[in-house]
């Protein structure tokens, strides 16, 4: 960490402290516990880790990263509205994880019972093949696909996840069918890509950018091209309408004072302001946005709407 | 080389390999503390270092908390962690008998043999390893998991159809959850707490601990015999032992190091599959299970080996070998570097400090192993099974609670104790139902993933039975499966011959 | 004639295998391969079980050890298990250690190691919760 870095961010902590009202002063009185519903490692704990800095040089107390990993995060968004609500409990959540999972089965908790107040950044999806695959462009993939129903593996993140829901997505908007192969998390899905043992992955930017030139990204699913990828398409690019990829919020537990949500919404949106943590963000290839708390029921909806095609033929409700 | 050879000996990182081979180490020795938890809680604290020293830590950390698994499974019964799991089936009988401390001492130099050679493997010849990774697709793990199924036949020799029945169960046990082939929800009973289905930790300790406290409090044998020879460290018989074990030795660490390298597998399995070949080929097979020094030796040096197979695919590649593996990776990047086939070429000299770090860590074990072991062994066959009952209950009751910090682990643990404890009444070893629950997973999603591939490629029957890698596991379960009754076959002949020639 | 001993897994193995079964006729394909070969491994295990309980009638298999102690144990893990939520991890692992520690004991002890064990057992329970609460961050209930 620099020195100016550091003074810079000082200085934003004395500006917010300044702004902050009188009757949010109290907030926060001990050290903040980040819940991560992943193991440490993945790209949630990861960002996380990105973040933990930052926030410590605004809020003025340390915050404590902790991961309670299961069920792909339903274990703890399960336990997410019984910890404590005073905004010292902090939780990471995702959509579509947390849209598709309560749709397809009973995991305990409802998309509307979880109370986010920022999403921060999304992964965005990315149709990955091999180095050495004879597919150059994602045309080459879909024409394929197309004239050979389903003879195209593509592997991905489990079954009803949002890999799943991408590929399911990306065949509804391209009418390519290919055969969805569900691995037991992306590195495995990965490591059959690079070993040819499946076509292509349903995948994110991320995993693109780790993977470096032994794999060929075909298409991004982001509104401009990914900085970490200059040479990819975006899908709108060519012609096919999808945005979209794993969004990562922080959701606090039900009943949090409303100032406090407020608060750490905006000092989840000072970080992202940061240029240090958008460079950081941006190299290891996440797309850093900015949905506050403000605008997260209008989200919500819209990324309701994006999905429910592709969940009803799932076989989700 | 010379120069990062130099950088890893830093008195810094010196001392960091130290302390993270001692905390590895004990943290290991605690049952339900898996080397992915001793590594997942102390990642934060090597943000502050570089890199280099950062890595050297978690490595240290990693290797000895591998290596502490096998003290709990040799004193207690209790495999410390999955990867110790073939040290149990040798290393507690022989403890039963009194040789508690010359398993605790084979086991560490064992270890430290398979460490090294993983280590090796993974400064001289990573990148050309690495294309092993790359040639396991769906259908060879799952043949690699009927290959370790295989060992529940002849791990319950006498009582088969117990064996297989128990593997079974643990297979029906795997299936519950929500699972990752398919979506479907199974055998939850509606209870949202089952659908990340059984973890294998809080499984292990219910499993295999629970019966041996409930043994523990039943009659007033003691736990284990204390030492016949005044509690030494039986240094000079160890090494003999070794020395006589050599081929095993050396197989299961090459064994270790390959099984390290497929990111689906793990330590666990390493040691299961050095442990049926180091049976299958003995000359004494009779003796495994019952505390055959061979069965410690082939177990922990494949498991060993895994720390540095894992990390061929986790640094050439950027796919994490084994689930510690996805940690370390993960704290690289926070760390600012780029993982990924790039890493070897940008920063090669941080990858081989990094592994001088972890060879210099793995030659740290055997002196810190030797005297954690030996206070282990004394403590645990001297103090009083009053102190000792309720200090395991303690231990288990933190260990399947901290995996997740999931309040359910605990009671799940609890019951399937109760389980194996009734069924161990009954004549049911819980190592077939740990088997069926570890490679059920495998064997699944490989199959089924073989299946789709299969489909789509319009040749299903060579996708399960056309693959040379596949083949050669075939043959190898075949072999394992067979050769009981070819030699027992070949020695009566041998023997009739002999009688008819007198 | 009354029933072999040995019969009673075999009975409850018949009716695990059949449950299970049972649960995946609501299964996708691919979901119940394994939970039917799991099932029908069950099934088929109770039945050779009994048949050969039945055919070859071999001795009864008796395990050593009384049965009061275990099971007396086995419930206090159980009520350990299910109050650490409720009653916090120090209070509840001290009482059980404590209890564990009475279970555990084969003659009849003197004050004197009584007072030195649970000493120990209390330091053993609140050195597990500092290691674990604060050096490693882990929380605890």
């Amino acid at each position: 960490m620099t020195i100016t870095r550091r003074t810079a961010l000082l200085g934003g902590a004395l500006a917010a402290a300044l702004a902050a009202p009188v009757a949010a002063q109290s907030f926060p009185e001990r050290p903040i516990t980040y819940v991560i519903p992943f193991n440490p490692g993945g790209e949630s704990d990861v960002t996380a880790r990105f973040q933990q800095p930052f926030m410590e040089a605004i809020l003025g107390q340390s915050v404590v990263i902790q991961s309670r990993p299961g069920a792909g995060g339903a274990t703890a968004w399960a336990q997410l509205n019984s910890l404590e609500a005073d905004g010292h409990t902090i939780m990471n959540t995702i959509v579509p994880h947390t849209i598709l999972q309560p749709a397809m089965k009973d995991v305990g908790y409802q998309t509307d019972q979880i109370e986010n107040v920022y999403f921060f950044h999304y992964t965005p999806d990315a149709i990955l093949v091999p180095a050495d695959s004879p597919f150059e462009t994602l045309a080459d993939l879909i024409a394929f696909a197309t004239d050979n129903p389903g003879a195209l593996t593509m592997g991905g993140s489990g079954t009803n996840t949002a890999n799943h829901l991408a590929s399911v997505i990306f065949g509804d908007l391209t009418g390519a069918t290919v055969t969805y192969v569900p691995f037991s998390g992306s590195a495995p899905a990965m490591t059959a890509v690079l070993g040819g043992q499946i076509g292509g992955a349903m995948s994110y930017t991320t995993q693109a950018v780790k993977a470096g030139d032994q794999v060929r990204a075909l298409a991004v699913a982001t509104e401009d091209r990914v900085p970490a990828l200059p040479d990819v398409p975006t899908f709108r690019e060519l012609g096919i309408d999808h945005v979209g990829g794993a969004y990562r919020g922080v959701a606090v537990p039900a009943g949090t004072p409303d100032a406090v949500k407020q608060q750490l919404s905006d000092v989840i949106g000072q970080v992202n302001a940061d240029p240090d943590f958008q460079r950081m963000m941006t190299e290891a290839g996440y797309q850093v946005v900015d949905i506050p708390l403000a605008d997260i029921p209008a989200f919500i909806e819209e990324r309701r709407a994006a999905y429910a095609t592709a969940i009803a033929r799932m076989g989700g409700s | 080389m010379i120069e990062a050879f130099l950088g890893a000996l830093t008195p810094f990182n010196l001392t960091l390999a130290l302390a993270g081979v001692v905390v590895g180490t004990v943290i290991g020795a605690l049952p339900g503390l898996s080397a992915t938890m001793a590594v997942a809680v102390l990642v934060p604290f090597t943000f502050t270092m570089d890199p280099a020293s950062g890595l050297i830590a978690l490595g240290a950390v990693y290797t000895g908390a591998i290596y502490g698994g096998a003290y709990a499974a040799i004193l207690v019964n209790t495999p410390g962690t999955p990867a110790a799991i073939a040290t149990s089936l040798d290393g507690f009988p022989m403890a039963k008998r009194g040789d508690g401390d010359l398993a605790v001492t084979i086991s560490c130099f064992a270890s430290a043999f398979g460490g090294i050679v993983g280590a090796l493997a993974l400064l001289f010849v990573a990148p050309p390893l690495a294309t092993i990774a790359l040639k396991f697709g769906p259908v060879e793990y799952f043949w690699l998991a009927i290959f370790g199924l295989s060992l529940i036949a002849v791990l319950s020799k006498g009582n088969t159809l117990k064996g297989l029945i128990g593997g079974f169960f643990g297979l029906l046990l795997s299936t519950i959850g929500s699972a990752v082939v398919g979506g479907d929800v199974r055998y939850t009973f509606g209870e949202p707490a089952l659908l990340g289905g059984i973890h294998i930790i809080p499984a292990l300790i219910g499993l295999y601990c629970v019966p041996v406290l409930l043994g523990m409090v039943a009659d007033r044998a003691p736990h284990i015999e204390r030492a016949k020879t005044g509690g030494g460290t039986r240094i000079p018989e160890a090494l003999r032992t070794l020395w006589r074990s050599k081929l095993n030795l050396i197989r299961s660490s090459v064994v270790g190091t390959i099984v390290g390298i497929l990111p689906a597998a793990g330590g666990a399995v390493a040691g299961l599959v050095a442990y049926s070949e180091a049976r299958r080929t003995s000359p004494d097979r009779a003796r495994f299970g019952k505390g055959a020094p061979d069965g410690v030796v082939a177990s922990e040096s494949a498991n060993s080996a895994t720390v540095g197979g894992g990390f061929v695919p986790t640094l050439v590649l950027g796919i994490p070998g084994t689930p510690p593996d996805a940690i370390i990776l993960g704290a690289l990047m926070v760390q600012g570097i780029r993982v990924g086939p790039q890493l070897f070429a940008e920063q090669g000299d941080l990858v081989q400090t990094f592994t001088f770090g972890l060879l210099i860590a793995t030659l740290l074990m055997i002196p810190t192993g030797l005297i954690i072991g030996r206070t282990a062994f004394r403590t645990i066959s001297s103090i009083p099974k009053s102190t000792l009952a309720p200090v395991i209950g303690v231990l288990i009751m933190i260990g399947a609670y901290a995996v997740e910090q999931n309040p359910n682990h605990v009671t799940m643990m609890v019951v399937l104790g109760a389980l194996a404890w009734a069924a161990a009444r009954w004549g049911f070893e819980p190592s077939p139902i740990v088997l069926g629950l570890i490679l059920g997973p495998i064997a699944e999603q490989g199959f089924v993933q073989a299946w789709l591939i299969g489909t789509a490629s319009g040749d299903l029957w060579g996708q399960y039975f056309g693959r040379p890698i596949s083949l050669g596991i075939i043959f190898f379960t075949i072999l394992t499966l067979t050769w009981p009754w070819w030699s027992d076959r070949r020695a009566r002949q041998k023997a009739l011959r002999e009688r008819a020639e007198t | 004639m009354t029933l072999h001993r040995d019969l009673a897994p075999s009975a409850a193995l018949v009716l695990l295998g059949a449950y299970a079964l049972w649960e995946t006729l609501s299964m996708s394909t691919f979901g119940a391969i394994f939970p039917r070969l799991a099932g029908s491994g069950l099934l088929l295990g109770g039945i050779a079980l009994a048949v050969r309980t039945l055919w070859q009638s071999p001795p009864a298999t008796r395990p050593p050890g009384g049965l009061r102690r275990p099971i007396l144990f086995l419930l206090l893990l159980l009520g350990w298990a299910i109050l650490l939520p409720v009653t916090g991890f120090v209070p509840t692992s001290i009482a059980g250690a404590l209890l564990a520690m009475v279970l555990a004991f084969d003659a009849r002890p003197r004050a004197r190691s009584i007072l030195i064990q649970s000493a120990a057992l209390i330091g053993v329970v609140l050195m597990v919760a500092l290691l674990f609460g604060r050096l490693l961050m882990v929380p605890l209930p």
